[in-house]
Order: C-alpha cells, then structure tokens, then sequence
C-alpha cells in the first residue's frame, strides 16, 4: 500500500483494525495518533442525553400511530395533545392555562406571565442569537440583530398551541415575548393591562407577536423595536 | 454501519420504528446538540426527525441504510431551520496533504478544550468529523450523505483533525 492509499485508507476508516497489520512504523504512528484523539473527541462529545426525550419520541410514536388510525379531522384534537406534552416536558406546568373561559392572547399571555415569572427569573442565562433564530424558524422568523439581552427562549403550551417564549433583560427591567402561530384559535386583542403587566401585541404574517412587561418605559418603545427587527426567513 | 437485526421487513411498522428510535435516538440526539448547541433544539430536531421519518418508512428500501437515512434527515431539518446554505468553496485535493501532518507529537487536551475546538470548527469541517466520530460512519458514507465526492470527504476530515491538533497546540484554532 503506498502512502497515498494509507493516507485514504486512513482517513476513511481510522478505526479499521486492518490497518495495523498492513502498515509499517512510520505509519502505526499516524494510526495511533489519530485513533487516539478521535477516542478522546468522542469522549468528551458523548453528552447526556435528557431522559425526557424517550418519553417525548414515544408519545409522539402513539400520536403517530393513533393519527394514521384516524380520520384526517380527528388530528386537530393531538395537536393540542402533543403541545401539552412539549409543555411537560420543558417543565412548564400552567395549569391556569387549562380554564375554557381564556380566550384571547392577552389573558392568556397575562395568564403565563403571572404564572411563570417567578420560575423563569430562576432560569434565566444569555441565549446566542443563532439559537434563538433556530426556534423562530418554526414560525418562518427570524432576528438579524437584537440591541437587548435574550436570557430565556424556549418552546411552551400557548392555548394547546407550540409558541415561543422569550424573555429579555432591560436596563429598566423585564420584557416577555411570546411568538404565537398565526392559526392559533386565540382572538388578536392589541393592547391590554392588568393591575401589574400590560402588553402590546403585533399582527405578523406568519405569527402573532405578544409583548408584555411591568416598565411601562419599555412597552413604550419595545414593540417597534421586535417590529423594526423581526424579518421573516422565508 | 447497522446489524441486521436491528429491523427486520417482516415486523410491522410501529415495531420498527420503535427499534428505530430505541437503537439510534441518542447518536441522533448528541449529533444534532454539536450541530447546533441548544439541548432543547436538538430535542426538537431529533423529535422533527423521527415524525419525518414515521411518514416516510415503509420508502426506505435498505434497512442497512436506516441510520444513514435518520442523519441525512435530521442534518436537513436542521440545515431548514438556521437557514444554512450549503457549502460551496474549493478544497484542495488529497494529494496535497502531507502524511508527517498525521504522524506528529502526541497532544493531551481535556474534553473542555475538545468541546471549544468542535464549536470553533466551521460548520463545512464540523459535520463530516461528528458523522465519522460520533455516527461511526466511514468516509464514503459520509459522501453520499453529504452529497460530496470521497476525496473531498477525505480532505475535510484531514483539515478537522488537523485544526483540533493545531487548537490543542495552540490553545486556539486558526
């Protein structure tokens, strides 16, 4: 075998256990080299993978399995299903959520705010942007460039609907964001208060876009803001 | 890459997707976290995965190929939602690299420094590395799910490796 062959031979396969027997010692060197560090690299890749995440893929085989068993309209009722599951899974629990009578995006945006502040404040860490782009991406959006610190970003229950809930950091404060898809069955309510938060929502294209924070300061500036750099990525 | 047994046509459906999932979620869930470094993302790529791959099993004629097939999925889903282009630049030819490059000192690293060296990695030499490192593919299968020429494959892993070496040596790549 020349060297060009190894070389191939090598970088093809570098766990070949052939290769050994047809090398010489210059080459065994390269060999052990290079099995060496890919031993390493794998090591150190082998991350652990959350346990929740057997459970998700397995509920979604029988969401799966029921949907094909199915008439075409009983698949509206696990879409709710499997959005609750997400919501389960990520942690979120918001049983407030589940009363009939919510139903508009300003109580139920109020409604989560109230509920989950206080846990996500625990929560809070600074999210890369091309991270955040990813989950917008599930709605055809996506952020060229955000002026404000994204701490929290994560995929939650909006009325049985997968929305994304962002929060950012202020030097006034807080602002939460929560981007709904456009055919959720929540009706457009653009301004709305409670006795603490109140909100602007904006109507997009593709989804509904939710702002609501307690720093009036920032609900005065912080929708055109979201506007001025959401672009969709379709 | 797959044992045989891992699926078999004769079982139904559901049983082999099942065996799907139990055998490969977890080489799918660690490769998409190094594509793109969000737990919950790669949760949902690999979740967006198994669904695409629920509506197209019963197309996938080689059972030897299923796990080809999931990465080739989950890479495209994942290339969907960041809106990534594919690579188009020239790399030089196999020809070109030099075996003592292979044959240096040996190098010791943490698996702290090998994870800031992968997520240093551009994306073009990151993703043949995972497959062959973490996927246990070989570079010609690598090619066909990259839509590659093997050469190319080749190079891209030797610049890889060769970056890691160079970071490790230098406390930085490139």
């Amino acid at each position: 075998m020349d060297n060009k062959q190894f070389i191939h031979k090598l970088l093809s396969d570098p766990s070949d256990p052939q290769l050994q027997s047809e090398t010489d010692g210059e080459c065994s060197a390269s060999i052990h080299n290079i099995q060496k560090q890919d031993y390493r690299v794998r090591n150190a890749l082998e991350v652990p993978v959350p346990p929740e995440l057997l459970t998700r893929l397995l509920d979604q085989q029988r969401r799966l399995e029921a949907q094909d068993r199915q008439p075409s309209w009983f698949s509206e009722y696990w879409k709710a299903g499997i959005a609750a599951s997400v919501a389960f899974a990520i942690g979120l629990s918001f049983s407030v959520l589940q009363t009939p009578a919510q139903q508009d995006l300003a109580q139920y945006a109020l409604a989560h705010v109230r509920s989950e502040m206080p846990m996500v404040e625990k929560m809070l860490m600074p999210q890369p942007l091309d991270g955040v782009n990813a989950k917008l991406a599930a709605y055809d959006l996506k952020l060229n460039d955000f002026p404000e610190s994204i701490m929290f970003a994560k995929f939650c229950d909006f009325n049985g609907t997968k929305s994304l809930h962002l929060v950012m950091k202020t030097s006034l404060g807080f602002v939460t964001i929560f981007v709904v898809p456009a055919d959720a069955k929540l009706d457009f309510v653009e301004q709305f208060s409670d006795p603490r938060y109140a909100g602007t929502s904006l109507k997009l294209r593709t989804a509904n876009v939710v702002v609501v924070s307690d720093v009036p300061a920032e609900l005065s500036r912080m929708p055109a803001l979201v506007k001025e750099k959401l672009t969709y990525s379709i | 890459m797959v044992n045989a047994q891992v699926l078999s046509f004769r079982e139904p459906k559901n049983v082999r997707y099942q065996r799907l999932i139990l055998v490969y979620h977890t080489d799918l869930y660690r490769f998409a976290y190094w594509l793109c470094r969000d737990s919950d993302l790669a949760q949902d790529l690999v979740q967006d995965t198994y669904e695409r791959a629920w509506k197209s099993l019963d197309a996938l004629e080689d059972l030897n190929a299923a796990k080809g097939w999931l990465f080739t999925i989950l890479r495209r889903e994942n290339a969907r939602r960041f809106d990534k282009k594919q690579f188009k630049y020239e790399d030089t030819e196999l020809d070109e690299i030099m075996d003592d490059e292979l044959a240096g000192p040996e190098q010791d690293f943490s698996d702290a420094q090998v994870r800031e060296a992968i997520s240093a990695l551009p994306d073009e030499y990151r993703e043949p590395l995972l497959m062959q490192v973490l996927g246990g593919f070989v570079s010609d299968e690598i090619a066909e799910q990259l839509e590659l020429n093997i050469n190319t494959v080749n190079t891209r892993l030797f610049r890889a490796r060769a970056y890691l070496r160079r970071f490790f040596i230098a406390g930085k790549g490139d």
